[in-house]
């Protein structure tokens, strides 16, 4: 339904029968085509695929440090692949003109290794003798975030002039500038990202339970926990490449869906992906169009409807999710 | 004089002047022979002499920053007994800035006076927000889920902020000034920040023992007769002066407040009455230096304050948490 919506609405309105005639290649007005083709449907077809990514990438986090508020952009993970991806720029700079193919997946790649990286660094800081605090995570995560920003823009100073505006793009969070070229980069792995999680779907519900449960049934958890990280480390990273720094989503679309499926139920991810897709798509038309012709940075919006969730989530969670110790104020 | 005491004072003061005068003269050849004729022979049409005063009222800001902002920090982490309080992190300095843009919203105008009026206003506000948190959600959680909430209010905070500026179109004028702008400060914002600092440095300097029996928690202090709302409502005061008037004028710089009171600690000790002189020294200071260091690294681009700092913040920000929020 609001895949509909946003096609129609915009700054530039077509109207119902204009919108089923082109989809249909009937003669239609050429400019009418040119927006539907090369803006709109590209957009929507990104905000979608961002949505549901990242929503996905944000249950497998909380579903492996076993914690309701895990989610990309908190822990610091988009910083850490928008940061391989500076770093990536920095170190290649404009090698190979010709060669895109490869320099889209090494990109990808260098991505991949900045948030993996986010991610091991905050893991490693949040060991502590008793386990990992869950609290301690989510800090050390926003402390990694503001360290990667930084660092990000250290080094997006001393690129060169090109890439600059290449990483500016999206570095400032916007799916505006999405056209058929970036849909072709990250839907190849997207897609095999999604086949990998529907078959290893089972594998993950194991993890919820606690390790010593996992060892008694001899199940390899440090293998497949890995294998989770590395999988929602490639969908954060491929989202961030195409839309920036969008903050939350990971965060909520679980939470809601959970509320209306049961956890096993082989619909889950699905589902979380439908979600996601739509919460992304219903945002991005509204700042689209609520103060038209301005558009609203798409992180404020979805960060005004997150932020007081997770105060809520937090306020209602707070013994599952601030960790162990339990002190008096006073 | 305790002879630690003493070695601070004095590599203080010799960092001061050695970073004050590379400041100072940046950029200039000849620079002490500048120095000298500015001192003695001030001649207003000299372009030296200018650019020479202009670094000077950058020198005082980033100074008095520094200071302002370690003292909230440190005063934070004494009320809240946490030591991961700082303004920034924590939303103070987010409320302010929430509310110099609802100013430039509606008087476009705005003096430099009317800002630092909004911001305060603007960080109390956020400073209210915060202390009602503490009391509600925090009993019986863990010593890190207050910096946590913390940093969720700034994010709200700071996404309203962003709603704003976007809706009304003013993101150029807000972004000169919200990213520090350390390069654009002028002699008049100096005579601003400079009173205030001073009169509630004094006041903190001399309080100060009240703060290591403040320290000391509620059950004993009470029973001594100490009137701990009246504190309470003072550190308040202080720590929503000081960030106002730190964002008004510079806009935001994080992590001084956290790490500046933590690096005073260690080499001074923990007593309250003792690091409350070097606080505002240590802090002044460090962010003097992270000012040259930003105009150093880049030459001849200036890289942004924040990432300066946050290269050092960041680090001792994860080994805090590590150690883990009570106050040691």
């Amino acid at each position: 339904m609001s895949c509909y919506y946003s096609l129609i609405s915009g700054t530039y309105h077509i109207s119902n029968d204009q919108l089923i005639g082109s989809l249909f290649e009937q003669n239609t007005d050429s400019q009418t085509l040119l927006i539907l083709w090369n803006f709109r449907i590209p957009r929507l077809v990104v905000s979608a695929l961002v949505g549901g990514s990242l929503a996905i990438a944000g249950y497998i986090l909380q579903t492996l440090t076993r914690n309701p508020i895990a989610d990309a952009g908190l822990l610091g993970i988009n910083s850490g692949a928008a940061f391989g991806s500076v770093f990536y720029y920095f170190i290649v700079g404009s090698y190979f003109i010709d060669g895109k193919e490869l320099q889209n997946i090494s990109l990808i790649i260098f991505g991949i290794l900045g948030a993996l990286s986010a991610l091991l660094l905050n893991f490693s800081l949040s060991m502590s003798t008793s386990g990992i605090s869950m609290s301690r995570f989510i800090l050390n995560g926003i402390g990694i975030n503001m360290g990667f920003s930084a660092m990000t823009t250290y080094f997006s100073l001393k690129i060169s002039n090109d890439d600059y505006s290449r990483v500016n793009n999206w570095l400032q969070g916007s799916i505006s500038q999405s056209n058929w070229a970036s849909i072709h980069q990250i839907f190849p792995w997207i897609l095999i990202a999604f086949i990998l999680l529907l078959f290893s779907q089972k594998h993950l519900e194991l993890l919820r339970y606690s390790d010593s449960h996992l060892r008694n049934i001899g199940f390899s958890m440090s293998y497949w926990r890995l294998f989770f990280i590395i999988l929602a480390s490639i969908l954060i990273c491929v989202s961030v490449l195409s839309a920036g720094n969008v903050a939350f989503v990971g965060l909520i679309v679980p939470y809601i869906t959970l509320k209306f499926f049961k956890r096993s139920s082989k619909l889950l991810i699905p589902a979380i992906f439908i979600n996601g897709m739509s919460l992304v798509t219903l945002c991005d038309t509204f700042v689209k169009n609520i103060f038209a012709p301005n558009e609203l940075p798409l992180n404020s919006m979805i960060g005004l409807i997150g932020i007081p969730y997770l105060i809520l989530i937090f306020i209602n969670n707070s013994n599952r999710v601030g960790g162990k110790k339990f002190e008096k104020s006073y | 004089m305790k002879f630690k005491y003493v070695l601070w004072t004095v590599t203080a003061l010799i960092l001061l002047i050695i970073f004050g005068f590379l400041s100072l003269t940046f950029g200039m050849k000849n620079s002490l022979v500048v120095f000298l004729e500015v001192i003695v022979n001030y001649d207003k049409t000299n372009p030296e002499h200018i650019i020479f005063i202009s670094h000077l009222a950058r020198v005082l800001v980033a100074v008095s920053v520094g200071a302002s902002l370690a003292l909230a920090g440190f005063i934070m982490q004494l009320q809240y007994k946490n030591d991961l309080a700082d303004p920034t992190l924590m939303g103070v300095s987010d409320g302010s800035a929430l509310a110099i843009v609802i100013g430039m919203i509606f008087m476009p105008n705005l003096t430099m006076l009317g800002r630092i009026i909004f911001s305060v206003i603007g960080s109390f506000l956020a400073y209210i927000i915060i202390s009602y948190i503490y009391k509600i959600v925090f009993l019986g959680q863990s010593r890190l889920t207050f910096p946590l909430i913390g940093i969720v209010i700034s994010m709200l905070l700071s996404s309203m902020t962003t709603f704003l500026v976007s809706y009304y179109n003013i993101a150029q004028s807000v972004n000169s000034w919200y990213n520090s702008r350390l390069y654009r400060v002028s002699f008049s914002d100096v005579v601003y920040f400079w009173p205030i600092l001073l009169l509630l440095i004094f006041l903190i300097v001399l309080l100060r023992k009240q703060m290591d029996i403040y320290s000391y928690g509620h059950s004993i202090t009470t029973s001594i007769g100490m009137e701990r709302i009246h504190w309470e409502n003072f550190y308040s005061v202080c720590v929503v002066i000081l960030t106002g008037v730190s964002v008004a004028i510079v806009g935001r710089i994080a992590f001084v407040g956290l790490v500046i009171p933590h690096i005073v600690k260690l080499s001074i000790g923990k007593k309250y009455a003792a690091s409350v002189f070097f606080v505002p020294l240590t802090g002044g200071i460090f962010v003097l230096m992270s000012d040259y260091l930003s105009r150093y690294i880049n030459y001849p681009f200036e890289t942004p304050i924040g990432v300066v700092i946050a290269l050092v913040g960041v680090p001792i920000f994860l080994y805090l948490i590590r150690r883990g929020a009570t106050v040691h």
